[in-house]
């Protein structure tokens, strides 16, 4: 039951979204793994992660070239199509150069429709980059609550980490019995459950969540299959076909590390001490997403979500022109390699193209079956 | 093309060959540095070069190198070695041939021009221009295992926020005891001064050899101007600049006064936008049998080498690193671009839609509607690459370029 609720919120999300506007709740689009949206939920809003979508773009075609991705060209598609004006905001962080641009952009092409930078550093090091990444927190903060006309009060951002934190223990919860032999929780059911929360509020999704882990506790797990645990890499994975094609390929994703999955997720806010301060200590510190130096803290959370999973091979699905993982995969892939673990890299444009990925996946597994890799 | 009128064989500024020797002088400077055991780091564009300078660290371009590269024919090769080692073919393509040479033959195979690159002791970059400046250099640093600093700047609107400045100096003043730490040099901030000011003086120069280019008909065309600009961008504080620069800028300003122009029958004005084709810089001048010249470039006017106000050398120091094109935000950009063309008197823009170097190149649609909305200005989109040639199609290309020309030629008629 809870499983088919956690996929139908997937059909649509942005018609979800519209019934909460009808209803009067203001919904704020959030690009990125760099938005407080503790913020956003404290001050009575409901986050909403955009994540495009695979209809072809044609109005963005004149703003934004090809190469800036398909990600920033279908959400700028989705705003001049007006499929987003039910929403109170949009909410950009300064991470890729794309989104970057993209930012520009709506403010130049979507009039009238409130939209925020929040301007903060590439570089998670050192002081000076620590002090321009908190002011521009605070920044963003002030922005809300002008727009709001409230202040952020400290208890109702203290119930809101809560809630956060909530989430992101059961969504590790939900990722350890992804992660257990036999598997306790199907790679398709896991991502639904990552995946919905992008939608509906925080509180529902821990009430779906908590339903979803008593049922898999009750379930007996499946030890029938006898399906070969990978590991998932990428900056999104939002095409919800993939893991079925895998699955029909002889393999399973035991872990991940997307940024539409754990890298979102893991970290938790420190509960105690002065909330602000501490949402937004939470960001500095977190898992570093792609477009984000250093690379180390990324490499070793990858690296032991591989060790907890006894994932046997790695499938890094990388967005098209996303240069940022572009850049990383070659040498992960070299690192993994120097540690007998194989990788296959399959491009992506939010969606991955049919027959070729599957004839890739299959040799892939078979590959990682066989113990031929060197 | 068709020929209308005879056009000047060679260079327009005969200063102009003293480009290549300048550049050589730079390649085998960085290489003596580097044999006498002194230190070497590899930079990027828009690091602050006139600290390396001051402090007797050689600062090592592998962006210039890329594009030199580029201009003899071997990117290519490079680009297709990185690619054989998994860097996508649609990463810029600067970082590709680097990676060719860092991961292939090796930096110091006899094989490269001016005997290969230096080997570095330490990377400094900065996201100034991009942010996959930094995933390239995060990729060179896996290599050779050293130190590697980045300055980190958001994009700007003029006038730049105090924020913005002391985001950068606060990096600078990290930076520079990094630098005496990691290399075993020591800053003194009267050498640093003195530097600041020669690079100023050079910066001075050539936006007046720019300014020349206002003059109808156009002292000297984009061929050449971007054959000279190179110390701009690696040899700010280097007193060699202002003496190459002055000559241009002298030789180019007795052009004016005498009224001769890099053409003989000067008819249709163009502007630049991106990085040029660093395989293909004829682009440039094929354009001047039909009497038209590119005489503006917002790459050589605002992606290096601003002034500096240094009564305040500090404030100066950060404002000049900060603004420049790259980190201009698509308002910003569309400001300058209508200021410009009045300026220029351009009768046409080309963009180049350049797939490399996407900071550049997202944005410019805006541009050209702009500039037509608001000055009746036309443009022309070319899609290409600045180094690597298979993004170029030459027969398309020409006819666009074709079309266009004779479509500006009715319009002045
Ligand atoms: S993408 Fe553009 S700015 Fe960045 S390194 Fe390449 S050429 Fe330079």
């Amino acid at each position: 039951m809870v499983r088919t609720e956690l996929s139908q919120v997937l059909c649509d999300p942005l018609g979800f979204s519209r019934q909460w506007s009808r209803e009067g709740c203001r919904v704020m689009g959030c690009l990125d793994n760099y938005v407080p949206e503790e913020f956003i939920h404290a001050e009575e809003m409901i986050p909403l992660r955009l994540l495009g979508s695979t209809e072809s773009v044609t109005l963005a075609d004149t703003f934004l070239p090809v190469f800036a991705g398909k990600l920033a060209r279908s959400i700028l598609e989705q705003a001049l199509q007006g499929n987003l004006v039910h929403l109170a905001g949009i909410v950009l962080s300064n991470s890729s150069d794309a989104v970057r641009m993209l930012y520009d952009l709506w403010e130049r092409h979507i009039p009238g429709q409130w939209v925020a930078l929040i301007d903060v550093p590439a570089i998670l090091e050192g002081e000076t980059n620590h002090r321009v990444f908190r002011q521009a927190m605070l920044e963003f903060k002030e922005k809300l609550e002008k727009f709001t006309g409230k202040p952020l009060e400290a208890a109702a951002l203290r119930r809101s980490i809560a809630v956060f934190n909530e989430n992101r223990r059961l969504l590790k919860k939900a990722a350890a019995l992804l992660s257990a032999s036999p598997p306790r929780l199907s790679a398709e059911t896991y991502l639904d459950a990552v995946l919905s929360g992008f939608v509906l509020t925080k509180e529902k999704h821990n009430e779906y969540l908590r339903q979803l882990l008593e049922s898999c506790r009750r379930e007996t797990p499946d030890r029938g299959g006898q399906l070969v645990p990978l590991h998932i890499s990428g900056p999104i994975l939002v095409d919800r076909s993939f893991l079925p094609l895998l699955q029909e390929c002889g393999a399973t994703m035991a872990s991940e590390d997307l940024g539409t999955g754990s890298r979102y997720y893991w970290d938790e806010v420190d509960e105690t001490g002065d909330p602000i301060e501490a949402v937004i200590e939470r960001y500095w510190r977190k898992i570093p997403d792609s477009y984000k130096t250093p690379m180390k803290p990324r490499w070793l959370h990858l690296l032991s979500q591989i060790e907890r999973s006894k994932a046997r091979g790695v499938i890094f699905v990388i967005e098209k022109y996303s240069d940022e993982d572009q850049y990383d995969y070659p040498v992960w892939r070299d690192r993994l390699r120097a540690r007998g673990i194989p990788s296959l890299l399959l491009d992506s444009e939010l969606v991955l193209e049919g027959e070729q990925v599957r004839t890739r996946v299959q040799t892939f597994v078979d590959i990682v079956r066989g113990g031929a890799f060197s | 093309m068709t020929t209308t009128a005879p056009k000047k064989k060679g260079r327009a500024l005969n200063s102009s060959y003293e480009a290549a020797i300048v550049l050589k002088e730079y390649w085998e400077g960085a290489a003596r540095h580097r044999a006498e055991g002194r230190p070497v780091a590899w930079v990027s564009g828009n690091v602050p070069i006139e600290l390396f300078w001051a402090l007797g660290i050689y600062p090592v371009y592998p962006e210039n190198y890329s594009a030199v590269c580029a201009s003899i024919q071997r990117a290519q090769e490079l680009c297709e070695e990185a690619e054989e080692r998994g860097y996508s073919i649609d990463l810029c393509s600067y970082s590709r041939v680097n990676l060719g040479i860092v991961l292939g033959k090796g930096v110091d195979h006899p094989d490269l021009p001016y005997g290969g690159l230096p080997r570095p002791d330490m990377l400094v970059t900065t996201r100034i221009p991009c942010l996959p400046q930094v995933k390239w250099w995060e990729v060179v640093r896996e290599f050779f295992d050293i130190p590697m600093f980045v300055v980190d700047a958001t994009m700007v609107d003029l006038p730049i926020r105090e924020s913005q400045r002391q985001h950068y100096l606060g990096q600078i003043r990290e930076l520079i005891p990094c630098l005496e730490k990691k290399l075993g040099v020591r800053f003194q901030e009267d050498t640093f001064l003195e530097t600041l000011k020669l690079s100023d003086r050079a910066a001075e120069i050539w936006l007046e050899l720019l300014d020349l280019r206002t003059a109808v008909p156009s002292p000297v065309g984009s061929r050449e101007m971007c054959g000279n600009v190179f110390p701009l961008v690696a040899m700010l504080g280097n007193p060699r600049t202002i003496e190459f620069f002055t000559h241009l800028r002298d030789e180019a300003k007795q052009c004016v006064q005498e009224g001769k122009g890099a053409l003989e029958n000067e008819r249709i004005r163009l502007g630049w936008d991106n990085i040029p084709m660093w395989y293909n810089l004829k682009f440039f001048s094929d354009v001047e049998d039909r009497n038209a010249i590119f005489t503006y470039e917002t790459y050589l006017r605002y992606v290096w080498g601003g002034r500096m106000d240094l009564n305040d050398p500090w404030t100066a120091f950060a404002d000049k690193h900060l603004d420049v094109w790259l980190n201009y935000s698509i308002n910003q950009r569309v400001r300058t671009l209508l200021h410009d063309i009045v300026k220029f008197k351009l009768d046409g823009l080309v963009f180049h839609q350049n797939r490399s170097c996407k900071r550049f190149s997202m944005g410019q649609r805006d541009l050209a509607q702009v500039i037509q909305e608001n000055l009746g200005v036309s443009s022309l989109f070319i899609e290409s690459d600045m180094a690597d040639p298979r993004a170029y199609a030459e027969a398309p290309t020409r006819v666009k370029m074709e079309a266009f020309l004779e479509m500006l030629e009715g319009k002045k008629s």
